[in-house]
Parts: C-alpha cells; sequence; structure tokens
C-alpha cells in the first residue's frame, strides 16, 4: 500500500511538474531579500515592468528598505499571525503572477508547497550578521 | 499688525501648496511623459513607487537569449554611483532641510541597456515623503541624459534589459 502511494505520489510529481516552480521562486525571493534592490525572480524570464515594480515594492516593504529580515509565526501573537498571513498572501500572489509568466522555464501546472526555508532562514538570521 | 497677517498668510499659502505636491496614486503626464504613482500598504505601513510607462510597462519584456543562463553579477555593471546622488540631490537641494527633517529617502532600480543607457528607473518612497512628481519628472531626465554604465564580464551579453539593482539616497 505504503509502495503503491510512493508510486502514485512520483508519477503525479513528474507529470504535474509539481513544486518545481515553487523551489525555484522560494530561493529568488530569498536572493532578493537577502540582496537589496535584486528582482532575481523576474530577471530570467519576460516579466512586465509592472510586475517587476510590483515585486521591488512588496520586497522593500517585507525588509523595511533592505534593513531587516520578516519574522514570521503562524503561531504567535494575534499580530504575529496577522503578519504571517498577509506575508503568506502576497507571496503566493507573486508565486502565481511568476509561474503564469510566458516562457518561464521554472513554470509548473501544480503550486504546493509553502516557503518553509525561507521563513526558518529568516527567522533565525538578522540582517547584520556577520 | 499687517505684516504679521502677510507673513501668516504667505506661510500658510506656501505650505498648502507644497502639500499637494506629495504623491498620490494615479497615472500622471509631464514634460511629455506617462507616470505610475502607486500607493501600497504593508502591516500598516505605507510605500509609493513611480514608474515612466515605457515599452514594456504592461508588455513581456524581452527573453534573454539562454533563459536558463546565469544572472548578472552587481560587479560587472559599472556607472557613477556617486554622481547619480549628487545629481538627484542637486535637484532636491532646495527642500534637503526639510527632506532631511522628514526622513526622507529615495531608493532608485536602475534598468539599462547593452549599450549602456539607461531604459527605466524605478523609484520608492516612504509614505510620509514630501518629493513632488515634478521633481521625480526632473531627477528621471537629467539622470537619463547623464549617466551611462559599461559592463564586463559575459553574463550580461545574455540580457536585452540588465538590472542593476538600488541606489538609494538617504536625508
Amino acid at each position: 500500500m505504503q509502495q503503491k502511494k510512493a508510486i502514485f505520489y512520483i508519477e503525479n510529481c513528474l507529470t504535474l511538474n509539481a513544486g518545481f516552480v515553487d523551489i525555484e521562486f522560494e530561493q529568488a525571493v530569498m536572493n532578493d531579500m537577502i540582496n537589496y534592490g535584486s528582482t532575481i525572480a523576474f530577471d530570467l524570464s519576460r516579466a512586465t515592468q509592472v510586475q517587476r515594480d510590483a515585486y521591488l515594492l512588496w520586497i522593500k516593504q517585507v525588509t523595511t528598505n533592505g534593513t531587516s529580515y520578516p519574522k514570521l509565526n503562524p503561531n504567535g501573537t494575534a499580530t504575529e499571525i496577522a503578519a504571517y498571513n498577509t506575508f503568506m498572501s502576497s507571496y503566493n500572489s507573486f508565486l502565481s503572477a511568476y509561474n503564469a509568466i510566458p516562457g518561464n522555464t521554472n513554470h509548473s501546472t501544480a503550486l504546493n508547497l509553502s516557503p518553509q526555508a525561507l521563513i526558518k532562514l529568516f527567522n533565525n538570521i538578522n540582517k547584520n550578521c556577520p | 499688525m499687517k505684516n504679521l497677517i502677510f507673513i501668516l498668510f504667505a506661510f500658510t499659502l506656501c505650505s498648502s501648496c507644497f502639500a499637494q505636491t506629495t504623491l498620490k496614486d494615479g497615472r500622471y503626464q509631464l514634460d511629455g511623459k506617462f507616470f505610475k504613482v502607486t500607493k501600497s500598504t504593508y502591516l500598516d505601513k505605507t510605500s509609493f513607487s513611480v514608474s515612466v510607462i515605457g515599452r514594456y510597462w504592461d508588455k513581456p519584456s524581452p527573453s534573454p537569449k539562454n533563459p536558463n543562463g546565469l544572472p548578472i553579477n552587481k560587479k560587472d555593471i559599472h556607472f557613477d554611483i556617486d554622481n547619480t546622488k549628487a545629481i538627484v540631490n542637486d535637484v532636491l537641494a532646495v527642500n534637503s532641510k526639510k527632506l532631511a527633517l522628514n526622513k526622507d529617502r529615495i531608493d532608485m532600480s536602475f534598468t539599462f541597456l547593452q549599450d549602456g543607457s539607461i531604459e527605466h528607473i524605478t523609484y520608492f518612497f516612504n509614505g510620509n515623503t514630501i518629493i513632488s512628481l515634478k521633481d521625480i519628472a526632473k531627477i528621471d531626465m537629467e539622470l537619463k541624459k547623464k549617466i551611462k554604465a559599461t559592463f564586463s564580464g559575459e553574463e550580461y551579453k545574455n540580457f536585452y534589459l540588465i538590472p542593476f539593482g538600488m541606489v538609494s539616497v538617504i536625508y
């Protein structure tokens, strides 16, 4: 039974290319938050200026002009939960926009991974870390 | 007394004129260019972005020759950043004290073409900025006239549009 489930999961991944775009986008956002002003998420694709501007404005806000990293806690206080939900809502919206860019070689037919690596990384480092 | 009333009147008039020049969401025409001002609030903090509506505003930008190529390293893009900041400061020199009091800042994201000319600059501001669209239009004109980039390495050859990243002027 477990073996059947595993085969189904692998087939599903191979057919839908599931999760591929999530990982590519997540690492690009990590880079763009660390290197303030970078828009690597949209540089290798045919993004419009509107998309780049909106993305960069979001990065500016999330990182407070490139001076800090977001601290995200889905199980914290009401304020922390609200901050987490706001971040995830924006993140998923940009992920969908990125996935839909024509000719994006990282396109996937399914978006199903949350950016856990990004959240763990930025929760545990500060902007001024050596 | 008359003088005092006149001074107070002049001050009120000036401050209201100044307030009118702050940014508002929308599309504006200035010096033959169309500008888009976008207001955005994230976790109670408001910011603005200002862009000249260019040829790739809402059309896909040209693809890199190799979509799986390497991104451009920032150190391979060369232009006079000090001069860039000086141009901005010159345009805003009259208001520099007010800008400092307001803790204003401009973040500029540059995109170059292969010949080193500026294709596009997006400007970002704090929500309480006192910088006017007229000043931004002048900064945009001066920068596009005076700033040119050169490139090293190989990666830039893959791109039609060459993004540099951010230059910040903080008051």
